[in-house]
């Protein structure tokens, strides 16, 4: 018995594919993950609005998700927690959304003006909610993060599955190449949720979600913390599910790219770069290093999953991500990494920094108030920063008898630039404790090469003898008498008194 | 055609007047956080702000809308706790 199907959302347009009457998908293999289903209707060909549409309706789109997943990534077998089935629940009661909490997907309904929403009819929102549980099955430390990009990056991969779901669908993708053969427009499969954002728009005109979100977009990434908090419908704001569409939209925009590539453009040869996108999007997924910047580790972790398989989509990836502002190149020196107090720095003939930024910065670099804080303009490839440096003393009396009481300044530059008009950390921040640990392991590298001249009788000792050393090496190598006659200093470094202090300092470079 | 078949008497969906099923969320042992960053302070400031951090109802429910919970870690300062994931 036939049922009907509606294949993306049920306002998804004309250009969309209509509701089809189809033979419904079987239930999933015992042997892989599933649905516990409730509220079940006979299987008819029912209409819309009809608590038997509704369940065959949602069923057929978890269905349809999973069967989505698993031509990208092979066979899904468990959810999170080694579960075999979760719960499908096509409406839980009245609410506008749709949630997923580790033992079901549960959607709603509500009556708004004399029409009544279901979320579970949304083919966009099941999917969504199943790529949460996908996402929670091969990631689930994600789950407790408290990093807003990576509660983005999780509603964003719920929106990707979306994408993945609608064009796994032949139809769809015949419909959507029909509507835009580059697929570089708004459509109905980049869109998600067009009906319940239609809900929302009657209730609240103005809320952000009453525009459904778009994975073909503009949006340039800029840190969440320098949105705004609230924006119009479909603004980029600093929320997960609007700054999601930053993710969404370097997805997209991957897959319009593997596309363009391809020798001929057709449903099949679509169908070949969304399970090229998604399978990246899935490897990527799976490494990605858990980070604030989380965006733009996903992408890192694309590229390198890329690169496994021969680097074939490198500089797609990267453009992708590079067109909404996420590099993932050596150009990540240039990128926003943390925001700081205060406006963004002055950068005209000579740099200045706020007074707040600059207290900000002394904290967060863990410098004593009164420390010094030098800054100038720097240019990196046409992009202007101010550079901040400060000097970091690192005691060195602990590495050798000989430096008790000996410091060595190390000049620690930090680069602050813009992001949406605030003061923004670019590149990584210096910790002080990886700083010290580096100074120490150069000054052991000095220690162990006698590469250090100390004051005092026994110093002088210790460099003669280096000396020799030195001039062994060369007689071995077949120096000449020169050397032998006239050795040459090997010390790098000494120990001098500045000010009552005793420092380290370079006294010269040398090679070989 | 799918094996399961029509269950007596549960051929219908929630009445419409149902409430939002709400997650059962209490009584949970508070974990132990880590220092706070001003990362994590961010968020969960987003999350406020948007209505998708609340503290559990009496039931032990989370309101609608919310997608953590939020609690006061061993210094009294605010934490959150997811719970689900929404679509909005």
């Amino acid at each position: 018995m036939p049922i009907n199907f509606i294949p993306n959302d049920p306002l998804a347009g004309s250009t969309a594919p209509a509701m089809r009457v189809k033979t419904p998908r079987p239930n999933r293999p015992a042997s892989r993950a599933g649905f516990v289903f409730s509220n079940t209707s006979p299987q008819a060909v029912s209409a819309p609005g009809t608590p038997g549409f509704l369940f065959w309706q949602c069923r057929e789109a978890g269905l349809a998700a999973l069967e989505a997943w698993e031509v990208v990534t092979g066979n899904f077998l468990r959810w999170q927690g080694n579960r075999r089935t979760l719960r499908l629940l096509q409406d839980a009661g009245v609410d506008l959304n749709a949630f997923y909490d580790r033992s079901s997907f549960a959607f709603f309904h509500r009556q708004v003006g004399s029409q009544v929403f279901f979320s579970g009819a949304s083919t966009d929102v099941v999917a969504h909610e199943i790529g949460h549980g996908l996402l929670d099955a091969i990631r689930p430390d994600l789950w407790d993060v408290p990093f807003l990009e990576a509660g983005a990056f999780h509603e964003a991969f719920g929106d990707c599955v979306a994408v993945l779901t609608a064009l796994n669908d032949l139809e769809t993708r015949q419909k959507l190449l029909a509507a835009t053969s580059t697929l570089k427009k708004k459509n109905f499969v980049e869109s998600t949720a067009e009906d319940l954002s239609d809900a929302i728009r009657r209730l609240a005109p103005n809320h952000n979600a009453a525009e459904p979100r778009h994975a073909f977009n503009t949006f340039q990434f800029q840190l969440p913390e320098t949105l705004p908090a609230n924006g119009g419908p479909g603004a980029l704001i600093n929320e997960v599910h609007s700054f999601g569409m930053l993710f969404s939209g370097c997805f997209y925009d991957l897959i319009v790219k593997i596309f363009a590539a391809q020798s001929s453009h057709t449903a099949a040869t679509l169908l070949t770069a969304v399970k090229a996108a998604g399978a990246l999007l899935v490897a990527g997924t799976r490494t990605a290093v858990v980070t604030p910047r989380f965006l733009q580790s996903v992408g890192r972790g694309m590229v390198l999953a890329d690169e496994q398989s021969g680097g074939k989509h490198r500089d797609r990836i990267r453009e992708a991500f590079g067109g909404h502002g996420i590099m993932l190149g050596a150009n990540t020196l240039l990128a926003p990494t943390s925001v700081l107090a205060g406006q963004a720095p002055s950068l005209g003939r000579a740099a200045s920094i706020g007074a707040a930024t600059r207290k900000d910065l002394k904290d967060r670099l863990g410098v004593d108030k009164g420390t010094r804080l030098s800054v100038d303009v720097t240019d990196l490839s046409g992009h202007r920063f101010a550079r901040v440096v400060h000097s970091q003393e690192v005691s060195l009396g602990s590495m050798d008898k000989r430096l008790k009481g000996v410091t060595i300044a190390a000049a620690v530059p930090v680069l602050v630039g813009d992001s949406g008009g605030r003061a923004a950390v670019m590149g990584a921040l210096p910790e002080p404790v990886s700083t010290a640990h580096e100074v120490e392991a150069f000054v052991m590298s000095l220690l162990k090469n006698n590469q250090i001249e100390f004051g005092g009788s026994k110093a002088k000792t210790a460099a003669a003898g280096a000396r020799k050393t030195r001039r062994g090496i060369a007689a071995d190598v077949g120096g000449g008498g020169a050397d032998k006659a006239r050795p040459v200093a090997r010390e790098t470094h000494r120990v001098v008194t500045v000010g009552g202090r005793k420092v380290l300092e370079r006294v010269r470079f040398h090679c070989g | 055609m799918p094996k399961r078949q029509k269950k007596p008497g549960r051929t219908k969906s929630a009445p419409k007047s149902a409430p939002a099923a709400r997650p059962k969320v209490g009584p949970v042992a508070t974990p132990k956080f880590g220092p706070k960053t001003a990362d994590e302070d961010a968020f969960i400031k987003s999350l406020v702000t948007h209505g998708q951090a609340a503290k559990a109802l009496p039931d032990g429910s989370l309101p609608p809308g919310a997608t953590h919970e939020l609690v006061e870690d061993e210094h009294g300062e605010l934490r959150v706790i997811r719970r689900r994931y929404s679509v909005i």
